[in-house]
Parts: C-alpha cells; structure tokens; sequence
C-alpha cells in the first residue's frame, strides 16, 4: 500500500508531501464550470503534480452538482451522467486510476466539534441531536457556520428509488469505466445511517457495498474502504471487512483514521487513540496484498496549526509509516 | 516504554501541543519563566514540575544542567568554583522532586553546524564529514574530575545524572576537542562510572556519527544492547541518519539507514522499559523555529512503533 495526501495544487501542499516521504497525492474537490473535468484540466493536475515529484492517483470528490440530479433521479440526471463518463474517460486519458465517490445525496452529516485529548477539537457525531436538528448537522465539518443557508432539493427519495438511480449512474459509468481503465471507488454514507430528511442513504453498511457489488459486477466497480466510516458502524469487524473487501479486490482506495464509539454517538479521534487496533489493520492490508493508496483521513485541529492542518497530518503520516515500518521490520508481530 | 516530549515547560502552547501529540512524559527544557529576574532555586523548580504534572503529563527531569561549568570542560583554572553552584543546583532540583538531570559536554564556545536544504523534499539538514574518531584523552581526565566531585553529592540527594553525547554533526566546538571523540569514550564513561545515579541519554544518531567504521546494522544494534546491559541507559533519544560519498547528514525517522523499529524492538525485548524522544529532526518548510511540524511528525512515527511494539 502507498500512503497519500489530500492535496491541492499548490506548492506549499506539496513542498510537506514531499519532506513528510509522501509519493501519492489525492486531488479532492477539483471543480469546473462545465460540469465534468476536460482533459486539459486533469493533465495540467497531473503535470503539477509529477513536477513536485508526486503521483496523482486519485480523483476524489468532485461537486455535488456534477451529479445530484443523478442522485435525486431528477430531470438533467442523462446530461450529468454523460459527464460524469467524460470526466472518467478523460481521467483514464490523463493516466488517473482511481475516481473516488460519494453516494449522500444531501452530502456527509455531523453535529459537534467537541475537546478531545489535550483540547484538541474533534469531530463528533449524535444521531438523536440529528435527528432533532437536522438542517445544521448537514454543515459538514462546518459547526462554526450553523446558520448558512443550504440548498436542498424539495424531494424525498426512498431506499429503492435510491437504489434505482445508483444503477442508472452504474451501468452508464462502469463500462467507460473498465474501457478507460479506471477504477471507481465509493465512499460509504458517513455517518452510516439508512435516511435523513426522507432521502436515503445506501451505502451505510457492509451489506450495503456487498449489494452495490452484485448490482453491476465488475473489476471497476469498487470501494473506497473509508476505515473511519466503517468504524463507526456499530457490530462491524474492521479488521474482518479489510480481509474480506480487500480479498475480493474491492478495495480500490482506502482512508486510514479511527474513532471513539460507534453508531449513533461517535468521536474522531487522533489515529493512534481509537478503538481499532491499528496495527492489526496495517497488517489486515497487507495480508491481502492490498497495493493501492491509502490516505490520511481527517485530522482532529490542534494547536496553532496552519490552513492545511500540517502539524495534525504530519502526526498521522509519521504514525501510518510508523506503523507500516513496523509491519514489514517485525515478522513476529 | 513512554513517549517523552522535550519542550519549554513555562509555554503553554508547547505543553498543550505535547498533551494533544500523546506525550506522556516531559525532558523540560531548563529554561527560567519568562521575566525572571530570579536565579535557579527549590521554588522555581517546583513550580516547573508542578505544571508539567498539573496538565496530566509525567515530569521525567531536565534536558540539561543549566548551571556554568565551562571552566570545567576547557580543564582551565577556576573549575572547582563552578562545583558548588552545580551542586547547589542538583540539591534544588532533587529537592523539587526532579529525579533526572541531562548534561553535555559542551562549552558555549560551541557552534551548531550549518543546516542546507539537502534533506528529503529540500528539508534543512545538518551533515559532516564522516571523520575518524579519536580517544578524548585529556577530555576524560576532565569529565572524570568533574563526576567525581559531583556524582557522591547527587547519589546522596537522589538525583540522577543523564550523559546526552553532543554530535560531531550538529555541533564544532572551536576551543576543544570533542568528548566524545567516539564510540569508545562513550562505552569508557558507561563502564567508567558504574553509580546508579550516572547514565546516559542513548542518542540513536549520536551513536551512528561517532562510530566511523562502516555502518553494520548487527555491529549497531550490539553497540546499543552494551550499554543496555551495563544499566547505564537512562533515556532514548530517537533520531535517524544518512550516509554516503564519507558524508554523514541527518534524516527524518523513517528514511535513514537505522531501522528504528527493530531497534525499539530489540530494546524493549532487552528489558528497556525508560522513555524516548525524538532529537532534533530535519526542519521543514514553514516550521517554527522549535520544530511543531517535524516533532508532530516524528512523534506520530514513534507512537507507532511503540504501540505495534505492545
């Protein structure tokens, strides 16, 4: 496995990837007026990136509004989808493996950020207060903005409508997918609860990813295995769904934190003071050979950080290869 | 084994910054608050450890004796009157409840080398010729007078004595030869100085500089388990290094030529059960001058190797 960023391009990024002994880079959130990404845009991401010495290998999360009418099932979802196909065959041009996706039709939910080991502010999740307040909860990673307005639609979209506007988006992608020699990885519902304000959310749990898989079998129908996420599913084996994912070749990109609790009360914390034995999923991924990127996921804020969080994610990357150092040094572990 | 933090222990940020990164000891830095116009005494010791130990953290001792002793290490006369203040000074720090004191031998004649962007990523690093080392012999008759005034005094107050190697690589001392010049006068002080209150502070790095044979993983990690088995580690401070075309540089955690955690594991397989820090690491773009960044970092790397450790 190959540990990567959550990059921009941007110099002062990609200057910390480099000292840090990060190779990967993970472009999040690339964004275009036309509403997919040309092949100029992402080969310009790609030069970028190869000249400060990094691989891009992964797009991830593009604008919602390349394809909520995709996820909605509204009219203008055949326009999106056809550019939801240029932007992969574009990506497979461009030499990008891996398209990282979300299915949360009204995007991730939280509810708090709360002081966690000496003060740091985590991330913190309560289905009740959800539930109860909803409208703020969908303010991702955005508790100090409660009041801004979102837009949502005025529509309700059940488990199988769901469902059936998944398979739309699949059986046009995935063949320009496997043509372009791109893999799609879906991210699950974070947090990992079935319906929120009468839209559901499908991919909320093992089950789930199992169901996406029969859907429409193919090599490049996969997941991004978001250990987080999959962590806060209550009754979840971590480490068994990394053997059993990982072993079937569907893990096509993965994110590496942890938390404290699970579903419906759960904490982001620091990766080294979670639940999981961390370790033992270092070795999980590497007992199924898993050869593809894995990412330092959110970081709690800590002290004095700067914009890109560079104290907290120098943490998490010195820990990962802290970890897999070990893993490859200590047979007998 | 635990995760140590050498910090400023009067900034609050830097103590917040050790809670929040799963220190749980601190080596504080002997520094004096900021604004005293005081000298080092019982109370102001005291009160160093009493805010370390109020934010949760355990107070392992000082990272160094801030009392003079120049004279002491250039063998000029006029040594023996610096004596007395040190041993002053050990007497209020025991007295504070200070179990451990780091020194050097070191004259603020001293000078750090320079760092160039060399590292990996254009990180600032410091390197050297790999020079050979030499027996410090008037050196050692100077350290021996200096221990045998001092060692009887801390071992009656219950005060250990930490001896943390200064590098060929991060420090030129003009005025003086070097102590220690190499590996051999670090294993004649550990074999030297057999009271329970002197030891050292096993500097990963520092032991790599100043072997000059070959680096030979097996012959290292022996080297290491010699002064483990004489009793003699007090604390682990973890750095890494590169070597090549007879240069020796410094290097993040994970990428030099010492495979840290096999070392960890074999110390920890040996009984070690003491504290580690992380040296001085590569400075990186943007940093602080005291290192946030790269000490984030190379804690995160030690963190799990303890923790893959057990």
């Amino acid at each position: 496995m190959k540990i990567a960023l959550m990059l921009g391009l941007n110099k002062e990024e990609t200057a910390f990837a480099r000292q840090v002994g990060v190779e990967h880079a993970v472009w999040s959130g690339p964004d275009s007026p036309k509403g997919y990404l040309g092949y100029g845009e992402l080969m310009n991401a790609v030069e970028f990136f190869e000249t400060e010495g990094l691989h891009l290998g992964v797009i991830e999360n593009v604008p919602v509004n390349f394809y909520d009418k995709i996820m909605f099932g509204l009219p203008g979802k055949e326009k999106q989808v056809e550019n939801m196909c240029l932007t992969i065959q574009n990506m497979g041009r461009a030499g990008i493996p891996v398209f990282g996706y979300h299915w949360m039709a009204l995007g991730g939910t939280t509810t708090d950020m709360i002081r966690g080991r000496g003060g740091a502010l985590m991330r913190h999740f309560d289905l009740e207060a959800a539930l109860n307040n909803p409208a703020p909860s969908l303010c991702w990673r955005r508790s100090d903005t409660p009041d801004q307005p979102i837009h949502l639609p005025d529509v309700e979209v059940s488990t199988e409508q769901m469902w059936d506007n998944l398979a739309f988006f699949l059986e046009k992608v995935i063949p320009v997918a496997e043509e372009s020699g791109v893999k799609l990885a879906a991210h699950p519902d974070d947090a990992p609860f079935p319906m929120f304000m009468g839209v559901a959310r499908i991919l909320s749990s093992l089950e789930d990813f199992e169901r996406l898989f029969r859907l429409y079998p193919s090599p490049a129908n996969g997941m991004d295995f978001c250990q987080g996420t999959i962590s806060e599913m209550a009754g979840v084996d971590v480490l068994e769904a990394i053997r059993h994912f990982g072993s079937m070749g569907k893990i096509h990109f993965a994110h590496f934190r942890d938390t404290q609790g699970t579903m419906p009360v759960f904490t982001e914390v620091f990766m080294d003071e979670g639940d999981l034995d961390m370790f033992a999923a270092i070795r999980a991924y590497r007992e199924v050979n898993y050869d593809g990127l894995i990412r330092a996921d959110h970081t709690p804020h800590v002290i004095g950080d700067n914009e890109y969080a560079h104290r907290g994610f120098g943490y998490e990357i010195g820990y990962m290869q802290g970890l897999i150092q070990a893993a490859e040094s200590l047979t007998s572990k | 084994m635990n995760l140590a933090m050498t910090i400023n222990p009067w900034q609050d940020e830097q103590v917040i910054f050790a809670q929040q990164f799963s220190a749980t000891h601190i080596l504080a830095q002997a520094v004096l608050p900021s604004g005293s116009q005081g000298e080092w005494n019982h109370q102001i010791l005291s009160a160093m450890r009493n805010r370390i130990e109020k934010a949760g953290l355990a107070f392992a001792g000082l990272d160094s004796l801030p009392i003079p002793y120049n004279r002491s290490v250039l063998g000029l006369s006029g040594g023996e009157k610096e004596i007395p203040a040190v041993l002053a000074f050990l007497q209020s720090a025991a007295d504070a409840g200070i179990p451990l004191v780091c020194y050097r031998w070191i004259t603020s004649a001293a000078v750090p080398t320079r760092h160039t962007p060399i590292g990996r990523g254009g990180a600032m690093v410091r390197s050297a010729a790999a020079s050979s080392s030499q027996q410090a012999n008037s050196s050692r008759d100077r350290v021996s007078q200096f221990l045998e005034a001092i060692l009887p005094a801390a071992q009656k107050a219950g005060i250990t004595l930490a001896f943390s190697p200064t590098s060929p690589l991060t420090h030129a001392d003009i005025l003086e030869e070097g102590f220690p010049g190499g590996l051999s006068d670090l294993m004649w002080l550990a074999s030297q100085f057999t009271a329970p209150c002197h030891g050292i502070d096993l500097n990963l790095g520092v032991v790599f500089d100043l072997d000059e044979a070959e680096f030979d993983p097996n012959r290292y990690e022996e080297t290491l388990l010699e002064f483990l088995e004489r009793g003699k580690v007090l604390l682990v401070s973890a750095a890494n290094r590169l070597s090549g075309d007879r240069q020796k540089r410094e290097a993040f955690l994970n990428e030099g030529i010492i495979n840290l955690p096999k070392i960890f594991h074999t110390l920890h397989q040996r009984g070690y059960r003491g504290i580690i820090r992380a040296d001085r690491q590569p400075m990186m773009n943007g940093d602080t001058i005291w290192g946030h960044k790269s000490q984030a970092y190379a804690v995160g790397f030690l963190r799990a190797v303890l923790q893959a450790i057990g």
